[in-house]
């Protein structure tokens, strides 16, 4: 193709105007307009209220021959055929121009000379719809030629005699006065000769300055518009869109021939199949309208050849026009751009200035890129579309029942969540499942949950009441909690395998039936802090501290224990009743404590007890006291009221004393075995009823301090010593005593002689006259 | 490029009657809008060849497609076409502006229309020249 002389897109942005003549030589009821467009982003509105609406653009040639492609778009017919685009000729005059008309009555488009009719298309156009047409305006003889197609559709044409003339300007527009009518232009390209004709579908995709490129800036010389030196970014002060923006641009502060902004453009994007040409576009004016110099030039080649828009480096011009807010444009035909490697190839260059009194300003600088796609070619998208599965949630709101659900894989989380009365019937788990959480909020039975693999924390949490018929673990769990919180029964738990901690806790009333523990636990926690029975508690292994806490009523039934027990401590606060407590392993240290009414009715040792300390405070009854294995010590101290109804002691003890300080009747001491010394001493009205001694006893004192009652005293042992006082010889001591001594030697009265002494076992009769002594009779 | 609409009905058709792999697509070709139409054929229930006002076909050479690629990668099923040259022998073709692509193997619905591209500017094929339908370098139709 060749270099087209004139083409646009009116990608500049701005409605044209004749300021410096580059948009337009003349302009009139046209404005831009971004709403409507072929290609690019902006269009030219044809309005032509109360006049013709049209730009006049001066070719940069005047050629005989010329073809172009014009694209346009109906808004609102005329209501009479209407010029749409006309060539003036250079002899002058209107009336005769080669034109394209709009037949509004078929909705055709005709070619004519002035209104001669030479060629009406048969294809139509439609409103509201971009169409384009070519033409090809030969006038270079007489007769000229005039022909034309209308969407590429079948060509019209004619001849019309009549003299060889030129055009030099084109109109594009409504030109025959004020109309209706309303017309948008797109994307017009004009070449001087016949032999690109028709040049077909196409575009206009605007470049601007996007990158920066070989400059020589110098120092306060080319700077951006606040003074700043130009940099690798000063390139973006060029590349406004609409064009023409005063707040950022390029100036040169100080002359300098060789000082120039050098940058690139963007490449071209828009699809196309040839490169019609390109225009570039500058936006300028000065500080102030006094004369200066400056250049700018584009150029496809790295500047090997250029183009110059407005001056050059060799032949500046003068810039001083127009203002910031009314700048002045200058065009120009970019030479040798012929596709997309020259397009791609193109920078421009700003400065050069030898004279900036006042600076010159290069406000913006862009490149109008014409190109054709009328290729055979028609470019298909892809249809592309998604089918979308939101989530899924089952959401059961009532009663539901899961009967049966069985998970084969690996589940990281599982969540079975139900709100209301939900029974899960089976669960089963074949694999391992990490965190587990069953939660049920309402009353809800979990009837059977078995797990046959590892799992890391299993919480089975009960808000209600909730039965935990049967749990069972096959498997070690390094961690169960089972918490209660209401009322919850556990009737079985059992634990085949070792736990590291088990903690079993029951905040209110529970009752826990039965624990079996049949493995090593290194720590046992049962805790009940209300009335909570422990009916039954078994320890088959070995324990290191137990516990059993009870604060408050708590009565232990039964609390058996096989093994070894380091430490055993039974507290019991309140009214509470060791009913039997066995023992049938060695304690190192066993201490009962009852501080309130408590009876202890029976103390069972069969083993070696190094210390044992009964200890009543209040009244205690110690009904039996039955020790079968030997004492060191033994301390029954009774500071109450305490009846002491039977002592026996089957083996020896070296000291056995008994001491009761207040009415303390010793009703029946028994002593099976030797005894070193018995002390009885009874400091207020004590009875000392019967006193069976069997064994060998070494001294016996007997010491009443007050009314004493010495009823029996049978010795059937060797007594050494028995010694019998009352120092209160005003106390009335009645006589009635028989002292059967085997082998002793005296026995010293110890009341006055009013009483007779009779002593059994060797026959010997003591009797008793005025003296106080009682002679043995041999 | 000339941009596509999907006709509403295609997603049940597609669905129920059609075999992407299978059947018989061919272009059909039209200079009226859908919009412009007596019934829609990208709206609901009309999305078939009958409610598109066709162009004269006389002098045009075959519309059907030919398929090229039916498959899925990484879960994002590839139909394609190869392209298609439509050349006017004995007189001109168009204007069209409208190319709708649909199913002609189904018998019910009848020719149920995939959509239509919109080439803004209407073609018309001269007597002896053609035009290339270029479907895009990932296919006609993708879909996940």
């Amino acid at each position: 193709m060749t270099t087209p002389i004139y083409l646009t897109g009116f990608e500049h942005g701005v409605t044209p105007t004749s300021n410096g003549g580059g948009l337009a030589a003349f302009v009139q009821n046209v404005t831009i307009v971004s709403a409507e467009h072929h290609t690019g982003n902006y269009a030219l509105k044809a309005t032509p209220v109360g006049s013709a609406g049209y730009i006049r653009v001066t070719l940069s040639s005047a050629p005989g021959e010329s073809c172009g492609r014009i694209y346009f778009k109906v808004e609102t017919e005329p209501t009479t055929d209407q010029v749409i685009y006309d060539n003036i000729l250079t002899t002058g005059g209107t009336s005769g121009n080669p034109r394209l008309y709009m037949d509004v009555a078929t909705n055709t488009v005709s070619v004519r000379a002035g209104s001669t009719v030479i060629g009406t298309s048969s294809n139509t156009y439609t409103i509201g719809e971009w169409h384009y047409v070519d033409y090809c305006f030969d006038i270079n003889q007489n007769p000229w030629t005039l022909k034309a197609k209308l969407d590429g559709g079948t060509e019209f044409s004619g001849t019309h005699a009549v003299a060889a003339d030129t055009s030099a300007s084109i109109r594009i527009g409504l030109t025959l006065g004020a109309s209706t009518a309303v017309l948008y232009y797109d994307d017009i390209v004009i070449t001087s000769g016949t032999s690109d004709y028709p040049i077909g579908a196409g575009g206009t995709e605007l470049l601007v300055p996007s990158g920066s490129a070989t400059s020589n800036v110098g120092v306060n010389t080319i700077e951006e518009q606040n003074g700043t030196d130009a940099g690798i970014t000063s390139y973006a002060a060029l590349a406004s869109v609409p064009m023409g923006n005063a707040t950022a641009y390029i100036r040169q502060a100080t002359a300098g021939t060789t000082n120039y902004l050098g940058f690139s453009f963007g490449n071209i994007s828009a699809s196309h199949s040839a490169i019609l040409g390109a225009r570039g576009i500058l936006a300028y004016t000065s500080a102030t309208t006094s004369s200066n110099r400056g250049a700018c030039i584009i150029s496809k080649d790295g500047f090997s050849s250029f183009s110059e828009i407005w001056g050059n480096p060799t032949v500046t011009t003068d810039y001083s026009d127009g203002s910031t807010g009314n700048p002045y444009w200058k065009t120009a035909i970019i030479a040798g751009v012929v596709d997309d490697t020259t397009v791609n190839a193109l920078e421009g260059r700003v400065g050069y200035s030898n004279d900036v009194a006042p600076n010159p300003y290069w406000l913006d600088l862009a490149v109008e890129v014409a190109y054709s796609s009328a290729t055979n070619d028609i470019s298909l998208t892809l249809v592309t579309y998604s089918y979308t599965y939101p989530a899924v949630t089952v959401l059961e709101n009532i009663v539901i029942s899961l009967d049966l659900v069985s998970y084969t894989s690996t589940f990281p989380s599982a969540v079975i969540t139900e709100n209301i009365d939900i029974a899960l019937d089976l669960v089963t788990y074949t694999n391992t499942i990490q965190p587990l959480t069953l939660l049920e909020s309402v009353v809800i039975s979990l009837d059977l949950v078995s797990y046959t693999n590892g799992y890391l924390p299993i919480s089975v949490l009960e808000n209600v009441i909730v039965p935990l018929d049967l749990v069972s673990y096959t498997i070690s769990y390094p961690t169960i909690s089972i918490l209660e919180n209401v009322i919850v029964p556990l009737d079985h738990v059992i634990f085949s395998s070792s736990y590291p901690t088990l903690i079993i806790t029951e905040n209110v009333v529970i009752s826990l039936d039965r624990v079996t523990y049949s493995s090593n636990y290194p720590v046992i926690t049962i805790s009940e802090n209300i009335v909570v029975p422990l009916d039954l508690v078994l320890y088959s292994t070995t324990f290191n501290p137990i516990t059993t806490t009870d604060s408050a009523v708590v009565s232990l039934d039964v609390v058996a224990y096989s093994s070894t027990i380091n430490q055993i401590t039974t507290l019991e606060s309140i009214v509470d009743e060791l009913d039997l407590v066995t023992y049938s392993l060695s304690f190192p240290q066993i201490v009962l404590l009852e501080n309130t009414v408590v009876p202890l009715d029976l103390v069972n040792y069969t083993s070696n007890v190094l210390d044992i300390t009964l200890l009543e405070n209040v009244v205690i009854s110690l009904d039996l006291v039955v020790y079968s294995s030997s004492f060191t010590d033994i301390d029954l101290l009774e500071e109450g009221s305490i009846a002491l109804d039977l002592v026996t002691y089957s083996v020896t003890i070296p000291n056995l004393t008994i001491l009761e300080h207040i009415l303390l009747p010793l009703d029946t001491v028994t002593y099976s075995t030797s005894v070193f010394t018995i002390d009885l001493l009874e400091e207020g009205s004590i009875l000392l009823d019967l006193v069976t001694y069997s064994s060998f006893v070494g001294p016996i004192v007997i010491t009443e301090n007050v009314l004493i009652t010495l009823s029996l005293v049978i010795y059937d042992s060797t007594i050494n010593d028995i010694l019998v006082y009352s120092p209160d010889d005003s106390v009335n001591v009645p006589i009635s005593r028989t002292y059967a001594v085997e082998k002793e030697t005296r026995v010293f009265a110890i009341e006055d002689y009013s009483r007779l002494f009779t002593i059994a076992g060797d026959n010997r009769t003591f009797s008793v006259g005025k003296e106080d002594r009682i002679y043995p009779i041999p | 490029m000339a941009a596509f609409s999907k006709a509403n009905d295609w997603v049940v058709n597609e669905s129920e009657v059609v075999d992407l792999d299978g059947d018989q697509f061919v272009v059909a070709l039209s200079n009226t809008a859908p919009t412009s139409e007596t019934n829609n054929p990208l709206t609901d229930t009309r999305g078939v060849l009958a409610n598109v006002t066709q162009i004269s076909y006389t002098n045009l050479s075959t519309r059907n497609l030919t398929t090229t690629a039916s498959e899925q990668t990484g879960g994002t099923y590839k139909l394609d076409f190869a392209d298609l040259v439509l050349t006017a022998t004995g007189g001109s073709v168009g204007p069209f502006r409208y190319i709708y692509v649909y199913d002609d193997t189904p018998t019910s619905p009848a020719d149920p229309i995939v959509g239509c591209y919109d080439l803004v500017t209407p073609v018309t094929i001269t007597d002896g020249s053609s035009r290339t339908l270029k479907f895009d370098a990932n296919g006609f139709l993708n879909k996940t």
